[in-house]
This record gives C-alpha cells, sequence and structure tokens, in this order.
C-alpha cells in the first residue's frame, strides 16, 4: 500500500510539471491568437482576455491587405516547387549511395555531410554575387536554387533505400528493365513514406528561410511572407493587431500540415536518428 | 532465359546510371557549396561591393576586423546568446522528454503541445515575443506589476536584460524540436537493460544515470554539436526583436555580417567575418569530437 502510494505520488509529480511546463509553452501561442482577434484599442487591456471582447475578425482582412495575401502566395509557390525538386533529387542521390559503388563514394559522401556543418551565411554573399551577374536575383529562380537539394535529405534517404532488398533491384534488372525505369517505377513507389517525411521537412525548412530570401527577394514582385512580415513590423508601425494577424496567418500552412501529419514527422525522428 | 548479373555488360550499365544520377547532385554541390566556399576566400581578399571592380587589398580586412569594437563585441554577443541558449535548450529539453517517457497516458497530448512550437517560424517568434515583452503594457510586464507589485522590466529596451529576452525567444523556438529528437532516442534505448536494472533494484535516477543516459551518449553529442552551430548564427530574433539594439546589446556576428554586406555592400569585410566565424565553428565542433572520443 504504502508502496502504491509512493509510486503514484512521484508519477503526480511528474504530471504536475510536464502540466506547468506545457502550459508555459503553449501560452505563447494561445496569447497570439487571441491577440489576432482583438481590436488595436483593446490590445494592450489588463486583466488580459483570453477570449477577445468585441471579436475582430476585421484584423484578418486588415492583414491581408497590408500584403499578406501576396506575401503568402509567393511563398506558397517558392516552397512547394522546391519541395517537389529536392524531395526527388535527394531519393535520387540517397538510391546511388545506397545501392550502387562508384568511384570516390565515401569522399563525397562525407563531403555532403560537412555541408550541415557549414554556417549558410558563409556561401551567401558568393551567392548572391552568383545571382546578381546572372540576372536572377529577385526572381523565383533565384530564390529557389539554393534550396533544390540537401544534405539532410540525402542522409535520410539513404538510410532507407539501404532497407530495400537488393533482390527487388536485380530482379527488375533481370526482366530487362532499364535503370531510369527501376529508379521511377521501383524505388520511388518503394520510398513513398520516406519522401512524404521528407517532403514535410523540407517544407518546413524553406517556408521559414529568412536569410537568402531577405537578401536575393526583396523586392515586391517576388517578396516571401517571412520577409514581408519582418518588413511590416520594422517599420514602425503600431497596427499591432495586424502584425500578430499576419505572424498567425503566416504560421498556418506549416501549423496545418502539422496537426494532419503529424505520423510522418515523429517517424522522421526515428528513421534519421542515431541508427545510421 | 538467364542472365548473369555479372557479367561485365551488365555491370557496366550499371556503373554508368551510377554516374548518371550523380550528376544533379554533383552540379548542386558544386554551384552552390563548393565554388561559393572558395570564392568566399578569395572575396575575403577584397574591397569590392558586388558592382565596381575588386580591389585587392591583401590582409585588410581582417587587420581593419581586428580593430572594430563593433566586431567584437558582436562575437561576444553571440558566444553570450549560445552560452545562454544551448545549456538551457538542451537539458530542458532532455529533462521533458524524461518525463514523458515516465508517463503513458496523455505523452502523446503533451508532446504534441510541446512540439507544436516548433510549426512557428522564427520571424513570427519573433514578432510575437516582441509585442509580449513590450515595456510598456505589454503582457508579461503588465502580470509582473499587478500580480507580483514588481517594477516593469525592460525586456527589450535595456541594454542589460534586451539579450536573455532574445535568447528566451530562441529557446522556446528550438525546445520541441529537440525534445523531440530526445524522446525518439530515448524510446530506443534497449529495454532489456532497464529491465535488468530494475530487477537489480535500481531506482529510476540510478537507471536514467546509468542506463539511459550512457546509451544516448551519441544522440547527446550530435544535438549539441548541432545546437551549438545552429545558436552561433543567430539572426531574426536581432533583425526583428532588437535591431541589434539597445547600444548594440543584441548585435550578432551574422546580423552584423548581414549589415556589412548588404546594408554596407562591403563584401570583402562581410567575408572575412563569415570566414572567421566559420573557423570558431569548426573548432568547436572538432573540440567536442575529441573529447567525446576521449572519453569512450
Amino acid at each position: 500500500m504504502k508502496k502504491f502510494l509512493k509510486k503514484n505520488y512521484s508519477k503526480l509529480i511528474i504530471y504536475l510539471i510536464i502540466i506547468i511546463f506545457s502550459t508555459i509553452m503553449i501560452f505563447p501561442v494561445i496569447w497570439s491568437f487571441s491577440q489576432s482577434l482583438k481590436i488595436i484599442g483593446l490590445f494592450f487591456e489588463y486583466p488580459f482576455r483570453f477570449i477577445p471582447h468585441p471579436v475582430a475578425w476585421e484584423n484578418y482582412p486588415g492583414a491581408w491587405h497590408v500584403g499578406i495575401g501576396h506575401w503568402l502566395n509567393n511563398s506558397l509557390f517558392i516552397t512547394i516547387i522546391s519541395v517537389i525538386i529536392s524531395t526527388f533529387f535527394a531519393t535520387l542521390t540517397g538510391y546511388v549511395f545506397a545501392k550502387f559503388n562508384f568511384r570516390f563514394k565515401n569522399i563525397y559522401f562525407v563531403v555532403i555531410l560537412a555541408t550541415m556543418m557549414i554556417p549558410w551565411h558563409l556561401i551567401i554573399i558568393p551567392l548572391y554575387e552568383m545571382v546578381v551577374k546572372t540576372k536572377l536575383v529577385n526572381t523565383y529562380t533565384g530564390l529557389i536554387i539554393p534550396f533544390t537539394l540537401s544534405a539532410f535529405g540525402i542522409f535520410l534517404m539513404r538510410q532507407f533505400i539501404t532497407i530495400i532488398p537488393d533482390e527487388l533491384i536485380d530482379a527488375a534488372r533481370v526482366d530487362g528493365a532499364s535503370e531510369i525505369r527501376i529508379f521511377l517505377q521501383l524505388i520511388i513507389p518503394l520510398s513513398l513514406p520516406a519522401m512524404a517525411t521528407l517532403a514535410i521537412f523540407n517544407f518546413m525548412g524553406t517556408w521559414e528561410e529568412f536569410f537568402w530570401p531577405l537578401v536575393a527577394g526583396n523586392a515586391d514582385r517576388v517578396k516571401v511572407v517571412s520577409v514581408g512580415m519582418a518588413g511590416f513590423v520594422t517599420a514602425k508601425i503600431i497596427d499591432y493587431n495586424y502584425q500578430i494577424a499576419g505572424a498567425v496567418i503566416s504560421v498556418l500552412p506549416v501549423l496545418i500540415l502539422f496537426i494532419f501529419l503529424q505520423r510522418f514527422i515523429t517517424k522522421g525522428f526515428m528513421l534519421s536518428g542515431i541508427k545510421g | 532465359m538467364k542472365v548473369n548479373l555479372k557479367s561485365s555488360s551488365f555491370t557496366r550499365n550499371i556503373r554508368k546510371a551510377a554516374y548518371f544520377f550523380l550528376i544533379p547532385s554533383l552540379i548542386y554541390y558544386v554551384t552552390v557549396w563548393v565554388y561559393p566556399l572558395f570564392r568566399n576566400i578569395q572575396i575575403s581578399f577584397l574591397k569590392y561591393n558586388f558592382i565596381d571592380a575588386p580591389k585587392f587589398v591583401m590582409f585588410d580586412n581582417y587587420i581593419n576586423l581586428f580593430k572594430d569594437k563593433y566586431f567584437w563585441n558582436a562575437l561576444k554577443n553571440t558566444f553570450a546568446y549560445t552560452g545562454i541558449v544551448v545549456p538551457i535548450l538542451l537539458i530542458s529539453a532532455f529533462l521533458v522528454a524524461l518525463l514523458l517517457n515516465e508517463i503513458a497516458r496523455g505523452r502523446r497530448f503533451f508532446s504534441t503541445i510541446i512540439f507544436i512550437t516548433t510549426s512557428f517560424s522564427m520571424v513570427a517568434v519573433a514578432i510575437i515575443f516582441r509585442l509580449m515583452f513590450v515595456t510598456e503594457f505589454g503582457v508579461i510586464n503588465m502580470w509582473l506589476v499587478n500580480i507580483f507589485g514588481m517594477q516593469p522590466v525592460g525586456w527589450l529596451t535595456d541594454s542589460r536584460i534586451a539579450l536573455y529576452t532574445v535568447a528566451i525567444t530562441g529557446i522556446w523556438k528550438e525546445l520541441g524540436w529537440f525534445m523531440m529528437i530526445y524522446l525518439a532516442a530515448i524510446q530506443n534505448v534497449d529495454v532489456t537493460l532497464i529491465e535488468a536494472a530494475k530487477i537489480d533494484g535500481a531506482n529510476a535516477v540510478q537507471i536514467i544515470k546509468n542506463v539511459t543516459i550512457p546509451q544516448l551518449k551519441p544522440v547527446i553529442l550530435l544535438t549539441t554539436i548541432v545546437a551549438i552551430i545552429l545558436e552561433l548564427q543567430v539572426f531574426a530574433q536581432s533583425y526583428i526583436m532588437t535591431g541589434g539594439g539597445p547600444s548594440r546589446s543584441t548585435e550578432t556576428i551574422v546580423y552584423y555580417i548581414y549589415k556589412a554586406a548588404f546594408r554596407s555592400f562591403d563584401a570583402g569585410y562581410a567575408s572575412a567575418m563569415s570566414l572567421i566565424l566559420f573557423i570558431i565553428i569548426f573548432i568547436i565542433t572538432v573540440i567536442q569530437l575529441r573529447v567525446f572520443r576521449t572519453e569512450n
């Protein structure tokens, strides 16, 4: 009996800590959603009310007109195109590393992994020079190019494709399938779960990229949502309600992905973990 | 009909395919990584504004950097930020993961809540925290003043405090990510070892210290390296929350690089700074790998 009590007592403390911690973590989320629905006059009201009164739905169209709609379009376009390209090429490259032998294989793989350690800003100045010289500055192409492949993606896909039995590939070769067909019609269908996981990670990464679009896509026509919002809030305007509504709109696509596809994300953590 | 998989025409075809499949990645890595890396080194010896003809200036950029008190200030801020964020971030993420692993009911729910912060981009988080931490009438200060009877804190306006506020923001944004990595790793720990330890009469703390943590060493090393590299490059918070201020107290090295390259268009100076930061990151990573290796 005593032991039972002691055990439950410690469980209770664990739950208590977790609840307190989760509350602190979730507070800014709830705060931002509720602020996004307050009229500007009540933005700094005290006591703070979680449920706004009156509810200012007009903040959302308001923020939309500031430019969010346009920036969101640009973000979606750039992100979706680069996710498609980078997921495809990461699968292709991961497949080569998993199932083929070629000269300098190990050195090349180490070089690729090493790029994960190289800080992004180290290549940004030359990259900027490159897009300026090729007239790709302030174009979608220029904004997409750096995100058309990732070391993490190659690593993840290699991990996954290694598990696919060689016999399957050899059997297809015996049947006379070309190497390209084997990749497109055997490897890709078998890798779809991992590709989905990678696509989500790529989406999140590209969506929140800030430095590169700030540097190479600062023109209104191609501005993405992170750059647009940063410009809006640092312009010393006091439309706090629009700022918050804009921030909320800007996270919604990823938030929605998160809520519906959490299964894949959790799998990504398992897949990329320690076992390599 | 039987095809000999070892036949020479067959292996030749396979090898050809391998090189063919490597073309996209080679193009990408040469244009986006390898060439820019070398070009960056080259630019760091130039006086160059992206447009006019560059002028070779030898070590001028480096010499000027060492004399630039704002460079040292940015370096100091970046290290202070990393020094605050990395331990708090990793230790609390690890503890939360351990606690979540102890509970069965509600684990998914609570881990989702903590992980959800990851879906917020750094820009959005910076916008939200900037408004939460407004000195006058901001929600945090209103609670401090009205509930605890404190003076309002200059979260983003006091040069002694602003860096901590920026750090809190970074920790909040990234904690869920590291917590998830640890949780996945903890669930991969060999259960039979834990059972054996339990039979030997070890308590929860002993099991964590002697069974769980030793098994998680590779993950702990990897996350430490990743976190340090990540935090040394802090930028968005400085740009959005403070603009580097007040009185340059939150100006980080990457923010200073940004200002040098894209506001003053002094590409050479910025490249030299980038290279120095890279060397710092490289040295820190190598030291960590060494320490880890000798420990084992």
